[in-house]
């Protein structure tokens, strides 16, 4: 889809949270990353997904998946060992149903960019996202629309607290089974990379082999 | 100023030579007070009577043996699929020397269904004190006012707790065995130093709850860890001197002189209960017991769970409705579940607990809508030292 045609899309249509997955809400945000609280245990998204987290205006911001906790919310609280023999895994869960409460999985996502209405822009908004707000997933299209450009790589390359070379790594991989033509999607992003890190040959050779297609 | 610890350090070292030799007669203390109960086992019910009759005149509390006192009940088998219920609560007392009088009560509670339905419920609720007839309590035939603080705001506590958990039991299923737990004790001994009126009107209420609980069914107990009582120690004390209580005072004229000094209830169970196992059934003879749970006449016995002995209470219907098993099972699996503390207990607790956190930010929360509503913040001198003291 071209530019244009995306500009005289009504906002609504296209970001209406009706057509997203809300996952999460989050508990704790900065300029430049958020943390949001699983709704469902154990069930947070994929490390490197994309995910949206609602805004107070029409301003959502993009995040990447770099981190995911689970355990106790409680200051303290601590996970005990309660397996024991004939019980173990999925059958713990089944056998103490409180763990689904005093348990929380939590990720942290790096914020890549926001939707200024329809168009998607890849710099830091101007507000982080609020406290409380709810995060969606990313469907393919969305994925497809923000991998039009490649502005986030640079900010996220470079970031000193990321798993950075993992996570686009990660990244890259999922939103190429996004795109209908995945390897002329991740041919284009590695020339990105190649652009980027022309100075560091072994970073960059590391990463194409982490995002190269299986023959 | 800090503490004087140099000051101190001569009473603490004669604190530990008392508590070495303390520990030293323990052993042979205890044994004493096996010895009595396993001698005296068969005549339990002369027993019975004789605590019935002696309670009144005994110097210390009595637990009245209900079974041959030396008994130990098998674990019985838990049922696969139960609910269980516990309410717990916690305050923030008032403060004269804070910005505005008033108390802060919040309730927890919490279900968990256990089986092929797993189910976890959990809730909290909390309530703020402020208004004339929340932070007094009227005696209307003398008029006499009763400032709801300190132990009046932890008796009104406990009464809330069992109200809520009267209120989640309602709705607890019944086709599947139930059980609702309390922490601590479901005797009100806090009511004990409090004038008669309070304790009728907090009693009467509380009772009521317990009424509730009857006429649904669901048995009730209160859970308490590491327990201090020293009921059972009484009646060792009463088969010491055969049942004459009233010469104890001569015979013992200082405390040191007491041969089961320093010893409460649930050491005579320690090394004597198997793991699971409960001790023999007694009634709890203390005052507030006695003259005022009638038909809720608390009974108690003791449980081993893993290195403690907890202390299991429940009205005296639990136990002539044939609960007894089912009470034991279920509390012992809670503990088991929880490691060593029923896990419904822990939930409740902390849906009740109040952190400090809490407290700070709800402190900020007064001051700033007391700011808006064009009230001037007061701090008394007092509190203003503690918090910056002038050097």
């Amino acid at each position: 889809m071209q530019p244009h045609l995306l500009a005289k899309c009504s906002f609504r249509v296209w970001y209406s949270p009706h057509h997203m997955t809300r996952i999460a809400e989050i508990i704790e945000s900065t300029t430049t990353t958020f943390t949001a609280g699983s709704y469902e245990l154990l069930a947070a998204p994929a490390f490197g997904s994309l995910v949206r987290a609602e805004g107070r205006t029409s301003c959502s911001a993009y995040g990447l998946v770099y981190a995911i906790h689970t355990g106790s919310p409680e200051q303290g609280g601590r996970a005990v060992v309660r397996g024991r023999e004939g019980m173990y895994d999925g059958d713990i869960y089944a056998a103490n149903p409180d763990l689904e409460a005093v348990l929380q999985t939590e990720f942290m996502a790096a914020t890549v960019g926001y939707c200024d209405g329809p168009l998607i822009r890849q710099h830091l908004p101007a507000q982080p996202p609020p406290v409380h707000y709810s995060v969606y997933t990313c469907d393919a299209d969305e994925l497809v629309r923000f991998t039009k450009r490649f502005d986030f790589l640079r900010s996220v390359l470079y970031a000193g607290d990321l798993p950075s070379d993992e996570l686009i790594g990660a990244f890259l991989r999922q939103a190429g089974e996004a795109h209908t033509d995945p390897y002329a999607f991740l041919i284009t992003a590695g020339r990105q990379l190649a652009t980027l890190l022309r100075d560091d040959h072994q970073r960059l050779m590391a990463l194409i082999e982490q995002i190269r297609p299986a023959m | 100023m800090t503490l004087d610890v140099l000051a101190l350090s001569s009473d603490v070292r004669a604190m530990s030579i008392m508590l070495r030799d303390n520990l030293r007669q323990f052993p042979d203390r205890v044994e004493l007070a096996r010895q009595l109960l396993r001698e005296q086992a068969a005549d339990w019910e002369f027993w019975q009577q004789a605590v019935e009759e002696e309670t009144a005149h005994s110097p210390f509390l009595l637990a009245k043996p209900l079974e041959p006192m030396d008994l130990s009940h098998d674990l019985p088998l838990c049922p696969e699929a139960y609910t269980v219920a516990a309410s717990d609560g916690s305050q923030i007392d008032v403060d004269y020397h804070g910005n505005a009088v008033c108390y802060i009560v919040n309730v927890g509670t919490v279900v968990i269904q256990y089986g092929p339905q797993p189910a976890f419920r959990a809730g909290s609720r909390p309530t703020l004190g402020y208004l004339p007839h929340e932070l007094t309590i009227q005696d209307p035939k003398t008029g006499r006012e009763y400032a709801v603080e300190g132990a009046v705001l932890a008796a009104e506590r406990d009464l809330r707790e069992g109200l809520a958990l009267a209120e989640v039991a309602l709705s607890l299923p019944e086709e599947l065995p139930r059980l609702a737990i309390q922490d601590g004790t479901l005797i009100r001994w806090s009511l004990q130093g409090l004038d008669s009126f309070l304790q009728n009107r907090f009693l009467g209420d509380y009772l009521s709850y317990l009424e509730t609980m009857h006429a649904l069914p669901c048995p009730v107990v209160s859970y308490m860890s590491q327990p201090r009582s020293p009921e059972v120690t009484g009646l060792v004390r009463l088969l010491h001197v055969r049942g004459d209580v009233r010469s104890w005072r001569q015979r013992y004229p200082q405390r040191i002189d007491d041969p089961f000094y320093g010893i409460v209830d649930h050491q005579f169970f320690a090394d004597t209960l198997m793991e699971g196992q409960r001790s023999a059934l007694f009634a709890s003879q203390s005052q507030i017991n006695v003259n005022f749970y009638g038909v809720h006449l608390i009974h108690f016995f003791y449980l081993k769970i893993g290195r403690e002995v907890a202390r299991v209470e429940f009205p005296a219907w639990v136990a002539e409705g044939g609960q007894l098993d089912l009470v034991h099972a279920l509390v012992y699996d809670q503990a088991r579940r929880g490691m060593g503390y029923p896990t419904v207990v822990q939930r409740a607790h902390e849906q009740a607990v109040i952190h400090d956190d809490d407290r700070r930010y709800l402190q900020t929360l007064i001051e700033r809508l007391l700011v808006q509503a064009d009230i001037p913040l007061q701090t008394t001198a007092k509190a203003a030292s503690k918090l910056h003291p002038r050097v």
